[in-house]
């Protein structure tokens, strides 16, 4: 893809989350803490990397985060694996737990990508304040009330499809193990490897001796 | 394309004392007095005239050349030909308060517009206006950790003489980031950008700032100025190593990249 369309869309979505942050100031200051430490986002499928650069006001009155394409020298943190994996820790509710749990591979200061990822957790942005700036405060209270309303709807519907899709597929059909089964699968698996490195441990002992 | 003169601007003097301004050929020390002629009469309305030309993407090349400075806090910076001061803005952040930028120009209603700008917006502290030509630049060798130069080195009469000094001025290490249009090898996008640079181009030019001859020399000099390949060889010839280039909108622009070894 062409350099100039990567950088527009960058820019619009450093202007996007910077804007956004500026109605969360909590995050927004805990994010300037960051800075200038810089972390790398390296997508293996499809190939694609974008680097981080975190912001404390700067004369200019930029605060937040710089998106790049490239960047010369190393970063002070790495992220990297599938786009799946990113999405799913982006998508999770706990995204500290989720990172620590997926298959992404981190490199340099855990730390710091820990702390993205707790930050991300706290985030609040106040979007009702961000439409009242363009319509006032009355028709934004009607908006964010409205949607509030839409949302908690959208999300019950999701999470009983969620539940319908699990027992469909798992007591209907009889495709899946129960969760708690599963989880027993798990230890006895878990508990074999164990018993195996132990058995492997002793052969190697015994080969030392008879040797 | 076939009314544009072939010749190869790289060796501009090797005929003797001419060079080119567009598709002109005039007596090399008449050419920098002409292309200062040029930004006096467009520096007012300069910022205005790129973003409508470019529709914007200027700031995005721009952007893109930023990534490739490595610029860290503490850092000594030469933005040469830095106009309105696009560029050193974003590395006087960078640089802070321990670091330093140089805003240099050839011209002075340039450097004016700039410094006046740049001040406008809270810029002070580390950054210095020099009023500099980069054939000859009034600086100690081994002074700079970058140096950039955006869409400014097609207007320098002898390039080759400028890139040595660029060479000169840097640190060993240090790096030279040169911005500037250059060739396309997408046909159709060539077409296309001919009509929109000889035809659109002077008559902006003539709209906004009453001066379409400027605007038509604009078009002309990027005709006349070296491709991607010849560029790169002129680093190299300068005494650059780890020369590298990253074409833009489809080579329209291109960013070239030397290290100072």
């Amino acid at each position: 893809m062409d350099s100039t369309l990567i950088q527009a869309g960058l820019a619009s979505a450093e202007t996007i989350i910077n804007q956004a942050l500026n109605y969360d100031p909590a995050t927004q200051q805990k994010m300037a803490k960051l800075a200038p430490k810089r972390l790398a986002i390296e997508i293996t499928k499809p190939a694609f990397s974008v680097y981080i650069r975190f912001c404390a006001e700067g004369t200019n009155g930029v605060q937040g985060v710089q998106l790049m394409s490239h960047f010369e020298g190393e970063a002070d943190a790495s992220l990297s694996g599938e786009l799946n994996a990113f999405i799913n820790v982006a998508t999770s509710k706990d995204k500290h737990a989720a990172l620590m749990q997926s298959d992404l591979h981190i490199r340099g200061s855990s730390q710091l990508a820990l702390g993205l990822a707790d930050l991300m957790n706290d985030l609040n942005i106040d979007w009702e304040a961000m439409i009242a700036k363009l319509t006032g405060p009355v028709v934004a209270h009607v908006i964010g009330k409205q949607a509030r309303g839409l949302f908690g709807q959208l999300k019950k519907m999701g999470e009983k499809f969620q539940d319908d899709v699990v027992s469909y597929v798992r007591d209907e059909r009889q495709m899946a193990a129960h969760e708690l089964e599963g989880e027993d699968q798990f230890r006895q698996i878990h508990q074999l490897r164990l018993s195996v490195d132990r058995l492997e441990a002793r052969i190697q002992k015994l080969a030392t001796k008879l040797h | 394309m076939s009314d544009q003169p072939s010749s190869n601007n790289t060796h501009a003097n090797d005929a003797g004392a001419t060079t080119h301004f567009g598709y002109q050929t005039v007596k090399t020390e008449e050419k920098q007095g002409k292309v200062a002629e040029v930004f006096h009469s467009v520096a007012a309305k300069y910022d205005l005239m790129n973003d409508l030309m470019s529709f914007g993407v200027h700031r995005l090349w721009k952007r893109f050349t930023m990534e490739f400075t490595g610029v860290r806090p503490g850092n000594h910076v030469l933005d040469i030909a830095g106009g309105t001061g696009d560029l050193t803005m974003k590395f006087s952040d960078l640089v802070g308060p321990e670091g330093k930028v140089v805003l240099a120009d050839i011209n002075d209603s340039m450097l004016k517009v700039g410094r006046d700008r740049l001040i406008d917006k809270g810029y002070s502290g580390n950054i210095e206006y020099v009023q500099a030509n980069a054939e000859a630049l009034p600086f100690e060798d081994n002074s700079f950790d970058v140096i950039t130069m955006a869409f400014g080195l097609r207007n320098v009469t002898d390039k080759d003489q400028a890139l040595r000094e660029f060479n000169r001025v840097l640190k060993p290490g240090g790096r030279l980031l040169v911005l500037e249009f250059s060739k396309t090898k997408n046909p159709l996008l060539s077409k296309a950008y001919y009509l929109y640079s000889f035809s659109a181009l002077p008559m902006m030019g003539k709209l906004i700032t009453n001066d379409a001859e400027s605007y038509r020399y604009l078009a002309e000099s990027i005709r006349m100025h070296p491709d991607q390949e010849t560029l790169k060889g002129m680093f190299e010839s300068a005494g650059f190593a780890n020369c590298e280039y990253h074409n833009l909108t489809g080579g329209i622009v291109a960013l070239h990249k030397g290290i100072k070894p």
